[in-house]
């Protein structure tokens, strides 16, 4: 019986780690086809590399001008994700601790916008930022962003500041604390498991967004990595073997950020399952 | 005391609701509601000039055929996605919630898709499709995949589900992980000892303890997948034939290649109104189902 | 209470209407700026000798070559800085180029399609004051054939001919013996050829499946065969659109799907038609695993680099019928299909000027036309040319554009923005069997008619 079961949890650790690696096979592959050249990748997709060549890594580094994209997406996203997460965290406190008609109305507008196609605002947007002028600043990038972020953050936020239990800041209200200094010092704390949600998540949303920063930001020493991969892309084809090695060093930031921040993340969800 | 108080409460407002109100206004509902006034002109960006027209616009979106059959198939495309992802995403994520050995690598690999942004995930999947799985087939003799996915129509149907679905489910998955840490651990125990009892435990007491993840998660897959446009760019750009074509994709080559930018926005407006009354009313169903359970 | 509640709705809609107000601000100011802008900002400008200048680019596969050139001439003239717009793939060039006029920041130079610029014709600068400067630097008609509605508009910079590509080495190895092209003169002196390469065990001919290759080049001929004269085929265009057009009773559009039909039966990519790898593709043809490849001269870019590949490459026309004086026959198709173009609405005169000085000296400087010619890889319709050519198909281009046997297609210039993705899409159908001859001429039809009036 216990031997059965051990041989069925084992099956079952197997099959899960199957399908792990059915899931990061397409990342396999560009790892592997990144050290060929564009000729050979065509030829067998599947064959490991003959020799490890770093020549795409070097041409991708060299033609994506990569210092000067990761050092924008660096900025851009580390400020915007920043902005994001505190703003909507105390929005969604706002709107889950004073119930005004407003707040409500706010509170659905926001939710209705994430399913708002971006294209409907594209172009009006582009009008009337472009006629003011804001155009080809990272401000306006970082503010757009915020615009963007905020329905997502205070709707995650929203859910889980409700959890909260108000007596919490009750009695620190009673001890005369201001809304402002409660919500930070009591409030903010308890929500770091989403806040580490969020991170995650919004800094993948930006780091990788194409089409905002390719409408906003026009000249070229303000290209983010994003737009910086399109070098590879021409109208009709594509130039296989530096853009995987362009894509790899691409996402080892953020998965270094994410890998980093992973433990946080199971910290942060057991943390609030004790509470 | 009165006049204090909402004096303190606009404060408040201000100072919480200011900086984000600020700028989701500014960057969301202003442009939107520009764009909702465009759709009533025949704005037209070769002249710039615009002069109101009323609903022509909005007639000729229900005369778009082409856009009507879209929105059936968008509507297929997102049933299966929201289907296949939530279901992988909840058992994925119930089996790594059990803090055995492994679990966080586990977790890691099965987010991992979420790292590339949407073009970049088609074109991964594309080279896939038409280079990696045809020389498999040919190699192999496995007929499903002699021919590339993505020519055939209805290949190209699963293709693109597949695509998203991939990226989909790791991130649906860290929302119901959240989730089950609501539910005490001897019941997830339960949930993973099989036998029985197994699925009388996951539809009495883990499904009912999980719904506002749940509801998170389907709002966010209903909402992601209705609004996929940059994989459908890449994977399939709307082929063959523009059978793949879902509707933001028809809304984007409406407005700028076909120059009827007025029409493209109106058809935009539509699918909003879709996506909102189909995302919002699975909301208010499931929540309900929350308070009654 | 209800004061709590006034005022901050007061608030609210006060962020709102302030914001509005704002902008209609921004936006009437700009509807009225267009004409006053060029003025005011004169005023400004020549204190600054500085001069900015941005290109938009949809010739994306060769976006660094320009960037290389705008860093040359900026060091030949350091008060002239230029940057580049790339643009990604696809259709998404044009929601890019459309969102740079929408936000008033077009940039001043633009290498668009012919047909675009067309579209734009108020947005963009004439050029009739330097018509005979070009007429005297390019090859005869050449201008001509870039004029848009008879007024100058863009700078044609690079041509293209396209038909039957044939690689030499495959093309005898299958015949076995000498290949003359001059010997393939109709639809079954192809066939006859095919057969005979398919008898030795090669694929005859590459029929590239993608929508811009289907629609654009080979369907877009059927506008083009109708007549010599571009005028012509814009009445036949013209009658498309007016449904007066039976396309089954046409000779042109018949001959040539007949020929489709032999390219179809023959074709490399039987198995999946749709495939349309162009990389692939290219590569493939180069290699020798197909014998023909309906593509043109622009696959240089992609063949020559290869490594592996034969050495000898020629192009024939596509024929159309088994007459070999049919207009067709003996033509290859040819156009410019870029020209450089200058802002009109935004762009002071300071930069157009700048603009035209860039743009000149790129077609007519040794590092322009070496750039050209050599790294992109393109032939240039120009005079006294500098650099020498290695692109061994426009070079065969260019023999039948000296003995004048050319299709000029310069229709496609005057049909809508989507013609190609749409008939494209219907010829993609007709290439896989999903639909047949009949289906096809409706389809078309049916695309055209929708363009009624307009």
């Amino acid at each position: 019986m216990k031997g059965n079961q051990r041989i069925l949890s084992g099956l079952k650790t197997g099959s899960l780690y199957l399908l792990l690696l059915a899931f990061l096979t397409p990342f396999l592959l560009i790892i592997m086809n990144s050290f060929k050249t564009t000729q050979q990748f065509f030829e067998s997709p599947l064959s490991l590399p003959t020799t490890i060549n770093f020549k795409n890594y070097a041409s991708a580094f060299e033609n994506m001008d990569f210092m000067q994209g990761f050092m924008n997406s660096l900025i851009i996203t580390g400020i915007s994700v920043f902005v994001i997460i505190i703003f909507s965290a105390m929005t969604g406190y706002l709107f889950v601790r004073y119930k005004w008609k407003v707040n409500a109305i706010l509170f659905f507008l926001m939710l209705a916008s994430m399913a708002l196609p971006f294209q409907v605002l594209m172009i009006p947007m582009v009008m009337l930022y472009g006629n003011m002028g804001l155009l080809n600043t990272k401000l306006t990038l970082l503010f757009m962003y915020l615009g963007f972020g905020v329905p997502f953050g205070v709707f995650t936020f929203h859910g889980f500041i409700k959890g909260i239990p108000y007596e919490l800041e009750e009695s620190a209200f009673i001890e005369g604390s201001s809304t402002l200094r409660t919500f930070f010092s009591i409030v903010l704390p308890l929500l770091k498991p989403v806040f580490v949600t969020l991170l995650v998540l919004d800094v993948l949303w930006i780091w990788n967004d194409y089409l905002l920063p390719s409408l906003v930001l026009l000249s070229p020493d303000q290209k983010t990595l994003p737009l910086s991969t399109y070098t590879f892309f021409s109208s009709y084809s594509v130039d296989y073997a530096p853009l995987m090695a362009g894509l790899i060093m691409t996402i080892i930031p953020v998965l270094v950020i994410y890998l980093f921040l992973q433990k946080q993340i199971i910290k942060g969800i057991t943390e609030g399952a004790l509470k | 005391m009165n006049k204090k108080l909402s004096l303190k409460n606009t404060g408040t407002f201000l100072v919480f609701g200011g900086p984000s109100i600020f700028a989701f206004t500014a960057v969301v509902i202003i442009p939107f509601i520009v764009g909702l006034y465009l759709t009533f002109t025949n704005w037209d960006v070769r002249t710039g000039d615009s002069s109101l027209i009323g609903f022509g616009n909005y007639l000729e979106v229900f005369r778009d055929k082409v856009f009507l059959s879209q929105l059936w198939f968008t509507l297929k495309y997102v049933l299966f996605t929201v289907v296949i992802a939530n279901v992988f995403a909840f058992f994925i994520a119930l089996a790594l919630t059990r803090g055995g050995k492994g679990e966080q690598w586990l977790r890691t690999g099965f987010f991992t898709p979420n790292l590339v942004g949407g073009i970049v995930l088609g074109y991964l999947w594309q080279t896939l499709f038409s280079q990696v799985l045809p020389y498999l087939g040919n190699k192999y003799g496995w007929d499903l995949f002699q021919t590339s996915w993505l020519t055939d129509t209805g290949t190209a149907f699963w293709a693109l589900i597949i695509a998203t679905a991939w990226q989909l489910v790791g991130y649906l998955m860290i929302i119901y992980i959240a989730g089950f840490t609501g539910v005490p651990g001897d019941v997830l125990e339960a949930a993973s000892i099989d036998g029985a009892g197994r699925y009388a435990v996951i539809r009495r007491i883990i499904l009912p303890l999980t719904v506002p993840a749940i509801v998170i998660c389907i709002f966010i897959s209903l909402s992601r997948s209705f609004l996929t446009y940059d994989i459908n760019l890449a994977l399939t750009k709307g082929g063959p034939f523009n059978s793949t074509e879902l509707a933001t994709y028809h809304i984007v080559q409406k407005a700028f290649l076909s120059n009827q930018y007025g029409v493209g926005q109106a058809e935009a407006v539509v699918l909003f109104a879709v996506v909102a009354i189909i995302a919002l009313t699975q909301s208010y169903l499931l929540k309900k189902l929350e308070v009654e359970s | 209470m209800k004061l709590r509640k006034i005022v901050s709705c007061a608030m609210s809609l006060t962020v709102v209407l302030g914001l509005l107000a704002g902008c209609s601000k921004g936006n009437s100011a700009t509807s009225a700026v267009k004409g006053e802008e060029g003025g005011a900002q004169t005023q400004t400008q020549p204190a600054a000798k500085d001069v900015k200048l941005t290109f938009f680019n949809t010739s994306a596969e060769v976006n660094t070559v320009f960037e290389e050139l705008f860093k040359k001439y900026h060091e030949l003239n350091p008060q002239v800085t230029i940057e580049l717009i790339p643009t990604p793939i696809g259709g998404a060039q044009l929601e890019k180029f459309q969102s740079l006029l929408a936000s008033g920041n077009p940039a001043t130079i633009v290498n668009l399609d012919a047909g675009t610029i067309l579209q734009y014709k108020d947005d963009f600068l004439n050029l009739e004051p330097d018509k005979a400067k070009y007429e005297a630097l390019t090859n005869p008609g050449a201008i001509e054939g870039a004029l848009l509605d008879g007024q100058f508009l863009g700078i044609p910079w690079t041509a293209q001919g396209y038909g039957l590509l044939y690689n030499k080495r495959a093309v005898e190895e299958g015949i076995g013996g000498a290949f003359d092209p001059a010997s393939v003169k109709t639809r079954d002196d192809l066939e006859a050829v095919f057969k005979k390469i398919e008898a030795a065990g090669k694929a005859p001919v590459m029929v590239h499946g993608a929508d811009w290759s289907l629609g654009a080049h080979y369907l877009g001929l059927a506008y083009s065969l109708q007549s010599q004269k571009v005028e012509d085929n814009r009445k036949f265009v013209e009658e498309l659109k007016n449904g007066q057009v039976n396309l089954t009773e046409n000779p042109q559009f018949t001959g040539l799907m007949d020929t489709f039909d032999l390219l179809k039966t023959y074709n490399a990519r039987k198995s999946d038609p749709l495939v349309s790898d162009y990389n692939r593709d290219s590569a493939d043809f180069a290699k020798g695993d197909a014998a023909f490849y309906f593509m043109g001269d622009w696959s240089w870019a992609v063949i020559g680099p290869l490594e592996g590949r034969d050495e000898d490459f020629g192009i024939l026309p596509l024929p159309i019928s088994n007459n070999p004086d049919d207009f067709g026959n003996a033509q290859v198709a040819y156009s410019e299909p870029k020209l450089f173009a200058i802002d009109d609405s935004k762009s002071t005169p300071e930069q157009q000027e700048a603009a035209k000085a860039f743009i000149e000296w790129m077609v007519t400087s040794e590092d322009g036309q070496k750039a050209i010619i050599t790294d992109m890889g393109l032939s240039m319709p120009y005079k006294d040319l500098k650099a020498q050519s290695t692109n061994i198909m426009s070079n065969a281009v260019s023999k039948y554009v000296e003995q004048g046997n050319i299709i000029n297609i310069g229709v496609i210039n005057y049909l809508p923005q989507d013609y190609w993705a749409k008939t494209g899409a219907a010829m993609q159908k007709y290439l896989v069997g999903n639909i047949d001859r009949q289906g096809l001429a409706q389809e078309v039809q049916d695309y055209w008619k929708s363009y009624a009036g307009k």
